[in-house]
């Protein structure tokens, strides 16, 4: 005797029709409420880079000088003249919240804590954290540019016990005369990373600037990353994370 | 209009697409769920987990030609730890209007509870099984899937498949009839 489908397949009784409606709105209501808490974090950094993209692509000509010449895969000890980048960015961050609470009074709050400064050659980069969300800040030899971020409409609850948690990749076209296009990885990581290497699709292995319990690694481009290795105190791998946000 | 085209639509951000293909598959959902579980309520909130967790993954997902294989796949991952599944879409389960115990028949009570009751007898024998020859087992039974397809949503090769199924149907052939006798 052969075992067939049925000997373990009880029979089904159809779910009502009425039920299944119920359910169907149910869910469509649940849905259609569910994107809303994003509605920050995404709208108006998009709305900025849209712009910002469109003033690039009018004002950059190829005979400019590249700003990131100097840019290298693995950063350096930041120099002492940090205190004006950071004041500057501050303003410039400032000067855009004003912007955005004009628009929407009820924007999250700006993040205020200075958490890494990442140098590679001459371009330094700041980035600010908060409980709502986060800004960085680039100096390059043609300025100082406020770009890249985003905030939630609630409070982000800590990374707890978790080793890793992607906060943002960021692809942005810097305000006009300010430099070429550049990609970012942010992210949070745990007490017992001690170095994170990002892995992007073009090929290139951008060592991390680790500190506060965050990461930061960006590159001149528009390649985007596909995952990140971390490595332990002993310099073994803890492992290779998803460069996807979830 | 196709599952691959709903879903197109869907990861436009078009929700009634996403009602659509609800009404097409929350059946087998609801009865693979049922089978998994043994209990009606229990498995009509799966079947509304299931969907949710599809709509939250829908910009990670793609479909080639239907959208079962997958939702399958999630119906397992809820039913493995139906409690948890529930408990962490608490909320949104609590705001599904309860049915109406007036409206209820006599008979559609009794069927209920005679699926139940069958579902539970099944269940007391697939429980003897290793997790993945009964997760193999009931996945050829309850699904129109293919091995290879069901090999994909398991993550395991098809021979694995093929081996798990033979070995389970070897020992729930013997379960079913030593308690026939």
């Amino acid at each position: 005797m052969n075992i067939t489908p049925g000997n373990i397949t009880p029979e089904i009784p159809q779910l009502d029709p009425l039920r299944l409606q119920v359910r169907k709105h149910a869910l469509l209501n649940e849905i259609s409420t569910k994107p809303r808490r994003r509605w920050w974090r995404i709208a108006v950094p998009a709305t900025l880079l849209a712009a910002a993209a469109v003033a690039t692509t009018v004002l950059w000509t190829p005979t400019n000088p590249s700003a990131y010449a100097s840019w290298t895969a693995e950063p350096r000890a930041p120099g002492q003249n940090v205190d004006g980048l950071i004041a500057t960015c501050r303003e410039k961050m400032a000067e855009r919240d004003r912007v955005n609470r004009r628009d929407f009074p009820d924007f999250p709050p700006m993040p205020a804590d200075l958490t890494l400064i990442d140098q590679r050659g001459d371009l330094t980069m700041v980035l600010f954290t908060g409980p709502y969300g986060d800004q960085s800040c680039l100096r390059s030899p043609k300025g100082i540019e406020s770009g890249g971020g985003g905030r939630n409409s609630t409070p982000i609850p800590p990374l707890g016990a978790a080793r890793f948690r992607m906060r943002g990749m960021e692809s942005l076209d810097p305000e006009p005369g300010y430099g070429e296009p550049r990609r970012t990885v942010l992210a949070e990581v745990g007490a017992d990373v001690t170095k994170a290497v990002v892995n992007t699709e073009d090929g290139k292995q951008v060592a991390a600037t680790l500190g506060n319990g965050w990461i930061v690694a960006w590159w001149p481009g528009r390649a985007g990353a596909v995952s990140i290795t971390l490595y332990g105190r002993g310099g073994e791998v803890l492992g290779t994370e998803s460069a996807e946000i979830k | 209009m196709t599952d691959e085209e709903l879903w197109g639509r869907v990861r436009a951000g078009e929700d009634a697409a996403f009602g659509q293909l609800f009404e097409r598959h929350a059946p087998a959902v609801f009865a693979y769920c049922l089978r998994r579980t043994g209990v009606w309520a229990v498995a009509e909130d799966l079947m509304s987990v299931v969907f949710m967790e599809t709509w939250r993954k829908r910009t990670s997902v793609t479909v080639d030609g239907t959208l079962l294989p997958w939702l399958y796949g999630v119906a397992l991952g809820v039913t493995r730890n139906h409690q948890r599944s529930r408990t962490r879409y608490k909320a949104a389960l609590g705001k599904v209007p309860l049915p109406d115990p007036d409206a209820d028949h006599a008979d559609d009570v009794a069927r209920r509870v005679d699926a139940e009751t069958r579902t539970k007898a099944v269940i007391a024998q697939l429980e003897k099984l290793p997790a993945g020859d009964r997760e193999v087992l009931e996945m050829s039974a309850w699904s129109d899937l293919s091995q290879a397809q069901i090999a994909e949503l398991l993550g395991i090769p098809v021979g694995t498949v093929k081996s798990r199924l033979a070995r389970a149907q070897r020992t729930v052939r013997g379960a079913l009839v030593e308690e026939a006798l």
